[in-house]
């Protein structure tokens, strides 16, 4: 058998004269030609696993305990000189940001280059067509041999570093979340290369991500990882088909879909354990709905449900004594809209100049946002969604005037945005709010989370006094589910999930009646997504808010939005009642977003990755299927259709 | 060179024109209305033999006699051109420099000292880059030990001693106690590597501690950087790593800051010049200041903003040439 083993895998950290373990115990194996996901959420463990593997670990970290072997060879026992043979020749890793994992100044051709030199003693011509076979391999064209990486897109940086690492042939290739930075429609398209090569060369594949999804589309095995361990270890099919964990079961309950609309979310009540926590018992039990007092005073074992699915669960061996049953989910009402606009954006545009030549002449516009229109109800929410680079940022922008729109119209109730100057636009302003996506970034470290909820009143709501703007911070923190305590400390005390929470609260504190959220939860764990969507369900309940709900994932869009606009090169193609558009698509844009999603089998027909369009045609005829003649020449009109609108020829 | 690189060059020497007049303005200011040409004459002239027509002798025979801005007693243009200020500020621009007060072209002293100064100040620099990216780059190879911690150690102390200590031990270690190297003077030539020797060692170990501790940092943000983890999962080995990936990548902050420099360094160093004797610019600005004679301080003002500026448009053209993601335009 040449595939990988791992066994009892610790990895250890020392700080402060402690040792701690974030990886504790984890073995798996993965044959040749199998797929096996390591499937977790952020911290516990998974990436570490797979760097130990390559014995890459950060510095500081170590592995203390355990052993690998690559068919005879055993991983860990090799000297340093003879492991770099191994690392990319046998054994190969593709990593997560296809933006920052290869080298700025040298050639694509250059960096695969190395690889064969150092793993195939190739050099010279042989080396040349060896690039150019590897680069088609991936489904790359050859001559982006002499390109930079700052030249290729997302998709076709990660297609490079997945041809760099099969230059050494490997019998097992690990890819970390090799899809998680990426669009949807380029996200399936890696995913079918993969399974594509792996079955090709009978590799096995190592996939570690924290989308169930795309464990249920590649892998033949799934390991669920869960601070440091592995809990559950299962068949595809037997996992899909009842996971057993309590764990797992709580990852399946917490994603949002639109099958679950109006219902709230569950949830998995607490945080990850911390680093370092002493565990007595089950690590899960504290946050676990089934647990009993056994599970906090023995560690369960690793126990075998049914031939090859593993469980470290006490209830695999005994069943859970009566005691009071944990509440179920309280499920919510589903919303309803009303019918007056709250906002309305009328052709709103944003064009960008470039500038060419001597006297920097303006030679061309960008259309960032190319003739934009929609509106919102007071408590509807809208769900803009469409690939990167698309504009969805830049017209979320616009509607605030955080940059100003070169045409078009956006009013707020009665007043029109484009018109306010100075103190009346800064009043409006208190009515639009926006959260943004990336919550570690969007906070001021240097403020206190109270003085960051108060700068926002002090500026935006002149009228309350000081000591009201002090009494109204806890009343906001409460209402995004923090503690009042929460006022005093400094956003980096705070998870991901806490400061997004944060971030409401700040938009909130203004009082707003739109609030734009920019991919709010796409930087969060999915247990931390469902409290997030829990969350603003139960502010537009409660306050009759608008959303305006920016986001690429299409299971999150299904299941909170009421309605859908999809944004392709800066115009609408296609807006309509959420659940119609995601159950029977029109645009054929629309239907390649949705058919990409993860977790339908990839079985869809091979996309051609995003190309440049006629000026005068439909923008998508490039990558369209359905292509016909006039949409090369004539660009289609957003037209309507009962209660949709699609922007298309082959609905006219 | 491309279409768009040009361009990017024609404006960059206009956007200096701007620049340069307003240093020329303020210098001027400095020179002539805060000190006026009475009371350079005053200093020139010593407290004795002060009397109002010594004062306006000096002026008459320095070129010092005319009015600011405006002269009224001229005709036409004149009343604008006779003036000071063109005579002393405007000409800076065509380099017309004028004559020191010994009488001598400051113009065509400046280029022969020059070379002297080059003399010292390239091989300073190159020698100095190489030594300080090499002392780095061991430090970083070693990194996490106590080899790395003690490099930065000797950085720390070496940037804690004055540069003076270097120039006047190095003079008695390697002149006066070993007689290796001559302790100063300066001969044209072959001849006169000997005198080199000494200056340049004194002013490459001066920057080790400094350069070396700034590189290693630039090196150390880089390899954390996911794409050297890349390339240590191809297999490569450490020495590859670094020299090809850390190295290749770091070396874009390190040169285009250290090509700023270079229009600069046929200046000298003022103060390497005058402990050993070298006739360069360095040792003439020094000397200038020390006469009061403000045409040539005031022409090495001028020449060093130029120089600056001109090693400005350098490192953005250096840019393009280490640098595949920019191009100018």
């Amino acid at each position: 058998m040449t595939g990988l083993v791992l066994r009892d895998l610790r990895v250890e950290i020392a700080t402060g004269g402690r040792r701690l373990a974030p990886v504790d115990g984890v073995s798996l194996s993965v044959a040749p030609g199998e797929c096996v996901a390591l499937l977790g959420e952020s911290g516990c463990g998974k990436s570490l696993t797979a760097l130990a593997l390559m014995r890459l670990l950060p510095e500081g970290l170590r592995i203390a305990d355990g052993e690998a072997r690559l068919g005879e060879t055993d991983l860990f026992a090799l000297p340093e000189r003879a492991m770099q043979q191994v690392r990319g020749g046998r054994l190969a890793m593709v990593f997560q940001e296809p933006m920052l994992s290869l080298n700025p100044v040298m050639t694509v051709g250059q960096q695969i280059g190395e690889a064969l030199a150092v793993h195939r003693a190739l050099a010279g011509a042989a080396a040349g067509a060896e690039i150019r076979r590897l680069l088609e391999a991936v489904g790359l064209s050859a001559d982006l041999s002499a390109s930079y990486p700052f030249q290729l897109s997302g998709g076709q940086r990660q297609r490079a570093l997945i041809a760099t690492m099969l230059a050494g042939e490997p019998r097992i290739l690990i890819a970390d979340e090799p899809t998680t930075a990426l669009d949807v429609t380029v996200q399936a398209q890696i995913l079918r290369l993969l399974k594509r090569l792996q079955a090709e060369r009978g590799m096995g594949l190592l996939l570690i991500t924290h989308d169930l999804d795309v464990a249920r589309d590649m892998a033949d095995r799934v390991a669920i990882m869960y601070a440091g361990q592995i809990v559950e270890w299962a068949p595809r099919e037997a996992l899909f088909a009842g996971p057993v964990h309590p764990y797992t079961q709580k990852l399946f309950s917490v994603l949002p879909s639109a099958q679950r609309r109006g219902e709230r979310l569950d949830h998995i009540p607490g945080t990850v354990p911390p680093l370092g926590t002493a565990f007595s018992g089950c690590r899960f039990a504290d946050r676990c709905d089934q647990s009993w007092a056994r599970c906090r005073k023995e560690a369960p074992g690793f126990h075998e449900r049914a031939p090859g699915h593993f469980a470290r669960c006490h209830l695999m061996v005994e069943p859970r004594p009566a005691g009071p049953a944990s509440a179920p989910a309280a499920s919510g009402q589903a919303v309803e809209a009303q019918a007056m606009p709250l906002l309305r954006v009328q052709d709103l545009a944003v064009h960008f100049p470039q500038r060419k030549g001597l006297l920097r002449r303006v030679a061309g516009w960008i259309k960032a946002v190319d003739g934009v229109s929609f509106e919102i109800a007071a408590g509807e929410t809208l769900a803009l969604v469409g690939e990167s680079g698309c504009g969805k940022t830049t017209l979320a922008r616009a509607i605030l005037r955080l940059i100003e729109p070169t045409a078009g119209s956006v009013r707020l109730g009665d007043a029109a945005i484009g018109e306010l100057q100075g103190e009346a636009l800064r009043r409006k302003r208190a009515e639009m709010q926006i959260v943004f996506q990336d919550p570690f970034s969007s906070l001021n470290p240097r403020m206190r989370v109270g003085e960051i909820l108060e700068e926002g009143m002090q500026a935006l709501r002149p009228e309350l006094a000081k000591a009201e703007r002090k009494a109204l911070v806890p009343v906001l923190l409460q209402q995004v589910g923090l503690d009042a305590a929460a006022a005093l400390r400094y956003p980096h005390a705070f998870s991901g999930g806490q400061r997004q929470r944060i971030a409401i609260a700040r938009a909130l504190a203004v009082e707003p009646r739109l609030l734009i959220c920019d991919e709010p939860t796409s930087a969060l764990d999915v247990s931390v997504q469902a409290q997030i969507l829990n969350l603003l369900q139960g502010l537009q309940r409660e306050r009759g808010l608008a959303y305006l709900f920016i986001s690429h994932n299409l299971a999150v869009v299904g299941y909170l939005a009421h309605r859908v606009a999809v944004m392709y090169r800066g115009r609408l193609v296609e807006t309509g009642p959420a659940a119609a558009v995601m159950a029977e698509p029109m645009h054929p844009y629309t239907r390649l977003l949705l058919e990409s999603a993860p977790g339908r089998g990839l079985g869809v027909a091979e996309a051609v990755e995003a190309g440049t369009g006629g000026e005068a045609g439909c923008p998508f005829a490039a990558r369209c299927r359905e292509v016909q003649p006039r949409c090369l020449v004539a660009m289609p009109a957003l037209r309507r259709l009962n209660d949709r609108q699609v922007a298309c020829h082959l609905r006219e | 060179m491309m279409p768009g690189m040009l361009a990017y060059i024609v404006r960059r020497v206009f956007y200096a024109i701007p620049i340069l007049i307003g240093v020329n303005l303020i210098t001027f200011a400095l020179f002539f209305v805060v000190n006026t040409p009475d009371d350079m004459a005053r200093i020139h002239l010593g407290a004795k033999h002060v009397t109002a027509e010594a004062i306006e002798r000096w002026k008459v025979e320095h070129g010092y006699d005319k009015p600011l801005f405006f002269n009224p007693e001229a005709a036409g243009l004149a009343k604008l051109g006779d003036t000071l200020f063109v005579d002393k500020s405007l000409k800076l621009f065509v380099f017309d420099f004028g004559q020191a007060d010994d009488g001598r072209d400051i113009g065509r002293e400046i280029t022969t000292r020059m070379w002297p100064s080059l003399a010292i100040a390239l091989p300073t620099f190159l020698v100095g880059l190489l030594a300080y990216i090499s002392f780095a780059l061991t430090m970083v190879f070693f990194r996490a030990t106590y080899l790395d911690f003690a490099g930065v150690v000797l950085c720390v102390v070496l940037m804690s001693i004055s540069g003076l200590f270097y120039i006047i031990g190095g003079q008695y270690l390697l002149g006066k106690l070993w007689h290796l190297v001559p302790v100063s003077g300066f001969e044209p030539g072959l001849a006169g590597l000997k005198f080199l020797l000494l200056p340049v060692l004194v002013g490459v170990i001066s920057g080790l501690g400094d350069s070396s501790r700034f590189y290693r940092t630039l090196f150390l943000e880089e390899i954390h950087k996911d794409y050297v983890r890349t390339a240590r999962a191809k297999g490569l080995s450490e020495r590859i790593v670094l020299f090809r990936h850390v190295l290749g990548n770091a070396m874009i902050p390190i040169l285009t800051g250290a090509v700023v420099v270079i229009p600069r360094l046929f200046l000298g160093s003022l103060i390497v010049e005058s402990f050993f004797g070298i006739p360069g610019l360095g040792s003439y600005t020094i000397d200038a200041i020390q006469a009061q004679d403000f045409a040539i301080v005031r022409a090495m003002v001028f020449l060093g903003s130029v120089l600056y500026i001109l090693g400005l448009l350098l490192t953005d053209l250096s840019y393009t040439l280490v640098d595949p993601r920019v191009r100018l335009e």
